[in-house]
């Protein structure tokens, strides 16, 4: 099968400290890939190596990112451009930050159809009606004319999601696109995206900390902690065979409601010590950049 | 007995028009009529998505809003009405927790202080007295006593949390309302900060109000549950009955919306893509 991401024993440092120790991960077309970790594991900084949007203070030691094929770990600015939106498109977490507050919901949409495509306005609008067709948005015309204030959360969401599959991406980066909406948007929003990803056959890297959506919503995962990958494999593998530990520290640290309030075990200490030490060793053994 | 008996409890907040309009402003109802009694040491968790009056109904209780109608009473006592000062020897025994210790915290005072400044306002004791008050605090919710004389940007969002806990604790008092307090942690940071809950409750016999948006984390801290949608009580009781056999249909739509980390293909198709 033709991986639409690969990422090869990726090493990324900030400041002279490791936050990605050698990381490998893959996304075959038209599969949805989950990163999992909680915060300071990485998976922000994956997502954002692949956009080519990495923070200024942070390098690449080694490892190669490759999409359909091709080497992106160095592109320069004007080959990002070019690939951002067309190859890889990105829904954000926050849907209030990720909307110009002071722009309509047309202006925005039309402004990426433009860009990507050379179409005049008119072409552009009936094509952002019909992209606010596809996310299923009840009024199109009206949501079209709204400032992103004007919109609930989930609503401002599944502009979003038309953003990003407006130019029909290969693979998506969704960043935790659904952590903060209520549980009921939250389930209508992730099928949306299983909609359009299974019809369109995206690739996507599905970033989140909650196993529970990765449960639903993926078919292969990555678990990540201190920067390293800790368990890998189908979700059915991961979540009724967990090979790591950790895994299963996280599993058992998920409150459910469907289980007795003793079901539930914090991460134990010891575990989270192994870790650091595991982490401290590979420092150790590849030497600080 | 019960500690706390709130009765037909009812809020209405000025809204916001929407352009220049004159005239009086519309007032919004949003708790229009709740009803529930809170045994001593016991714990109640409040549920419902946003919009659903959750937090609203967590302050009027604790009169940071003034009720429109209904009564709360406390300890036998009507509180509904109290004026500023009988209200400020009722926040002995009434406590709360916020949201985002960040912001709850002052981020120019050491932690010792801040845990010091309920202690302060209540009672007068001398230097050393207070200092053995704020080490016994940070005991309680398992931090090292020198964390007293670290800022609050120093601390992990745990850490945080636990600081707001232990200055929620610092009066001892009899009822303690928390407001999503754990929603912007990790996974294994809640399961810590659940467990510290559920074992301060038990010794301390603290009658806790829990709201949350998040059922299970519910499940594992409350002995009862209050589901709210738009301002209404649809449906309360124990947490083990509500959860497992949901008789409203909105409790059950709200269950069956939680992802359990299952795998279980038909989950997403089971709703529509057109809302």
């Amino acid at each position: 099968m033709n991986d639409m991401l690969a990422i090869e024993a990726l090493r990324i440092t900030i400041a002279g400290r490791n936050v990605l120790r050698d990381v490998s991960l893959a996304v075959p077309q038209g599969h949805v890939h989950g990163l999992v970790g909680e915060s300071g594991a990485g998976k922000t900084m994956v997502a954002r190596a692949v956009l080519g949007i990495l923070p200024a203070a942070a390098r690449v030691i080694s490892g190669h990112i490759a999409f359909d094929g091709a080497e992106i770990t160095h592109m320069s600015e004007r080959e990002r451009r070019a690939l951002l939106g067309r190859g890889i498109a990105l829904i954000p977490q926050d849907p209030m930050t990720a909307l110009n507050p002071a722009f309509r919901i047309e202006h925005q949409i039309v402004d990426v159809l433009r860009h990507h495509f050379g179409l005049g306005r008119t072409a552009a609008r009936a094509q952002a009606l019909e992209l606010m067709h596809q996310v299923h948005i009840r009024a199109p015309e009206r949501v079209l004319r709204q400032f992103p204030h004007e919109l609930s959360g989930g609503m401002r969401q599944r502009v979003l999601i038309a953003i990003a599959f407006a130019c029909r991406p290969k693979l998506i980066i969704a960043d935790e696109p659904s952590t903060a909406l209520d549980v009921t948007v939250q389930r209508q929003v992730l099928r949306l995206i299983k909609h359009l990803q299974a019809r369109e056959n995206t690739a996507v890297l599905f970033v989140t900390h909650n196993l529970g959506v990765v449960a639903k919503i993926c078919d292969t995962m990555t678990v990540l902690h201190a920067g390293r990958v800790v368990e890998e494999g189908s979700v059915e593998a991961c979540f009724e065979r967990p090979a790591h530990a950790y895994t299963r520290a996280l599993m058992a640290a998920t409150p459910r409601y469907d289980q007795p309030a003793a079901a539930l075990a914090p991460v134990p200490e010891a575990l989270s010590r192994d870790l650091a030490d595991e982490a401290t060793a590979w420092d150790a053994r590849h030497g600080a950049a | 007995m019960a500690l706390l008996e709130v009765q037909g409890l009812k809020l209405a907040l000025r809204g916001h028009s929407s352009g220049l309009r004159f005239g009086r402003a519309r007032r919004i109802e949003i708790l229009k009529g709740i009803d529930f009694t809170l045994d001593a040491g016991e714990s109640l968790g409040i549920v419902g998505e946003s919009g659903s009056g959750k937090t609203s109904l967590g302050r009027t209780i604790i009169r940071l809003h003034e009720p429109s109608a209904g009564s709360v009473r406390f300890a036998d006592r009507e509180i509904t009405h109290l004026n500023a000062s009988a209200l400020r020897g009722l926040r002995k025994d009434m406590q709360m927790i916020f949201q985002d210790p960040m912001s709850s915290l002052n981020p120019r005072r050491r932690i010792g202080p801040i845990l010091a400044q309920p202690l302060h306002a209540f009672d007068r004791r001398t230097k050393a007295e207070t200092v053995q008050r704020v080490a016994q605090l940070l005991d309680l919710v398992a931090l090292p006593r020198s964390f007293a004389a670290r800022y609050p940007h120093e601390l992990s969002g745990g850490q945080r949390q636990r600081v707001g806990i232990a200055r929620a604790l610092a009066l001892e008092p009899k009822l303690v309302i928390a407001d999503e307090i754990v929603s912007g942690l990790d996974v294994s940071t809640q399961a810590q900060i659940l467990a510290l809950l559920r074992s301060l409750k038990e010794r301390l016999g603290l009658a806790l109000i829990f709201i949350s948006h998040d059922l299970s984390v519910v499940r594992v801290l409350c002995d009862r549950v209050l589901v709210l949608l738009a301002g209404e009580v649809v449906e309360q009781g124990p947490c083990e009955e509500v959860f497992r056999k949901p008789r409203h249909p909105y409790t059950r739509e709200l269950l069956e919306a939680i992802p359990l980390p299952d795998v279980d293909p038909d989950w997403l198709d089971a709703v529509a893509v057109d809302p």
